[in-house]
């Protein structure tokens, strides 16, 4: 039985489809907000979804990650290197009175892409395993952490 | 009370510098009069040429003997737009002149320059402001919106500022960047450091929105666009995440992204965290869209003298305007040149002073300092 995509699953395999790399060239960096989720309990699993779908746009395996912020509190945020030199800056928050809503900033070498929406809600993959590791150790220890064997 | 003259503005260094909009900036001020360029002495043929330039431009005389240009009375301030590398020894003078000083961004290419800087301010009385974007809608709807408590207590403020200008897509890409510390040039014809040149605004803007000192700094710097700053081993892109006083944190994105890449100046985004709401601000929104067979923008020529489209001259000179896509309605309210005025006028402290400028430069140095160890940086740095 297919497995339905998750709403950034299918955001990715939009944009992928879309033909990016026509329009604004290769992409090296991003810079992603995501309000998703009331709950701040699945915001670690956001960047930990994020992050692998960004390698496969990159299509360059990670490196390592440096996290901040206070999932109590509602806000994380992961600075994220590529083994290619590519880079993403992912935030996500908790929603409170906003409804759920992205901002996603593709930068391409010869070119950018802004995307917004306000999907309603959504349905989170909790990320991947390798990744929410990777976020966990260095929000614990305050220091970049490598990213290992992720999918 | 009144003053009996205008304000005597001295420019030390001229064209392909951003005295070409500091100085119109102090000329299209009432209060004050704008003696002359000058420069230190034995500056090389090109800079002598762009500095007279400036001078023939704004129709006010070139003052060739620094030394002469600082003993005038009738200057109370200097503008001081010359390549990092020189900012300080000029500044340093222009103080023990007793003149106050407006500097550009960043302060100074070293800790040691920045921290001179502020001791000549401090040991002669006066005042000294860096350059900054503060005096921008965007900046002031950000404060409006902290001072307002509308956020509560601010947990998290994030800054994206990219300028869309260069001809990208000649970089090599495929590998990390390696990174150097310390940095030691900053700017040359056809490239600049560009976390240095444009992450200064975010850093100046994040430290006067929340009054706070920055703790700690992990950076990653990058090329990504252009061929120009990979040959001079300069990055033309770079991130930074910060811890400040209290827990906040903080983002950074910054770089040049190359012509057509924004309908705008470049993307340039604000998001505040707080423990009550939350809100993005986009310097380029309330904006209007305008779709229309009337409007046509090109990218401009390439001057040998200023390639990457780096000075407002140049842009002038080729007859470039903004791109007409997109209406932004507001504008500032005064000109960071008369905020200076203000602040000589009234004896009030700068809101970015040098003091701040200092405490930027440190914040980038740190950087740097993680981008070339890979490891987050405590501040203050080691002197």
């Amino acid at each position: 039985m297919p497995i339905t995509p998750t709403y950034l699953e299918s955001l990715h395999r939009a944009m992928a489809a879309a033909g990016i790399e026509r329009r604004i060239g290769t992409p090296v960096a991003l810079r992603a907000y995501f309000q998703l989720t009331a709950d701040h309990g699945l915001l670690l699993g956001v960047l930990a979804e994020a992050a692998p779908l960004a390698g496969r746009g990159f299509s360059s395996p990670p490196l390592r990650v440096y996290a901040q912020g206070a999932e109590r509190d509602g806000y994380l945020t992961a600075l994220v290197e590529f083994a290619g030199g590519q880079t993403a800056v992912l935030t996500a928050e908790a929603c409170r009175t906003e409804e759920p809503q992205l901002l996603i900033l593709l930068i391409g070498n010869q070119g950018a892409l802004q995307y917004q929406d306000t999907p309603g809600r959504v349905a989170l993959a909790g990320g991947d395993p390798v990744w929410r590791a990777a976020i966990r150790e260095s929000l614990e220890s305050g220091r970049p952490a490598m990213v290992k064997h992720a999918a | 009370m009144p003053r009996d003259r205008p304000w005597g503005v001295l420019l030390a260094a001229g064209a392909n510098t951003h005295q070409e909009s500091y100085g119109p900036g102090f000329a299209a001020d009432p209060r004050c009069r704008v003696a002359g360029v000058t420069d230190e002495p034995g500056v090389d043929a090109r800079r002598a040429a762009l500095n007279r330039r400036l001078a023939e431009e704004m129709k006010v005389p070139l003052l060739p003997d620094f030394d002469d240009a600082l003993r005038r009375p009738d200057v109370d301030l200097v503008s001081i737009c010359a390549e990092h590398e020189r900012q300080a020894r000029i500044a340093v003078r222009c103080a023990r002149a007793g003149k106050h000083l407006y500097m550009d961004k960043p302060l100074a290419g070293s800790l040691a320059g920045a921290d001179s800087i502020v001791d000549a301010v401090r040991m002669n009385g006066l005042r000294g402001q860096m350059f900054s974007q503060i005096n921008l809608p965007y900046a002031q709807r950000a404060k409006r919106m902290v001072e307002s408590g509308q956020l509560g207590k601010i947990r998290a403020i994030h800054c994206d500022l990219m300028f869309a200008k260069g001809w990208p897509g000649t970089a090599a890409l495929g590998q990390p960047r390696k990174e150097s510390y310390p940095p030691a040039q900053f700017l040359v014809p056809d490239a600049k450091r560009e976390l240095f040149n444009i992450a200064v605004y975010s850093v100046a803007l994040i430290r006067w929105l929340m009054r706070r000192e920055v703790l700690s700094v992990r950076a990653v710097t990058a090329n990504y666009f252009f061929q120009e700053h990979q040959r001079r081993g300069m990055e033309d892109f770079g991130l930074m995440a910060l811890t400040l006083e209290d827990g906040v944190t903080a983002t950074i994105t910054a770089g040049r992204i190359g012509w057509m890449s924004h309908f705008g100046s470049g993307p340039n985004l604000t998001r505040l965290y707080g423990d009550k709401g939350s809100v993005l601000i986009d310097a380029f929104r309330p904006r209007a869209e305008v779709a229309s067979g009337m409007l046509d923008w090109k990218r401009p020529p390439r001057d040998p003298e200023d390639p990457m489209g780096f000075w407002r001259g140049t842009q002038v000179r080729a007859g470039i305007t903004p791109r007409p896509e997109w209406l932004t309605l507001e504008t500032p309210v005064r000109s960071d040149q008369s905020l200076f005025i203000d602040c000589l006028e009234s004896g009030q402290e700068p809101e970015v002073s040098v003091f701040d400028g200092a405490k930027a430069v440190e914040v980038l140095f740190a950087a740097y300092r993680s981008a070339a160890t890979g490891e987050v940086v405590s501040l203050p740095l080691p002197r």
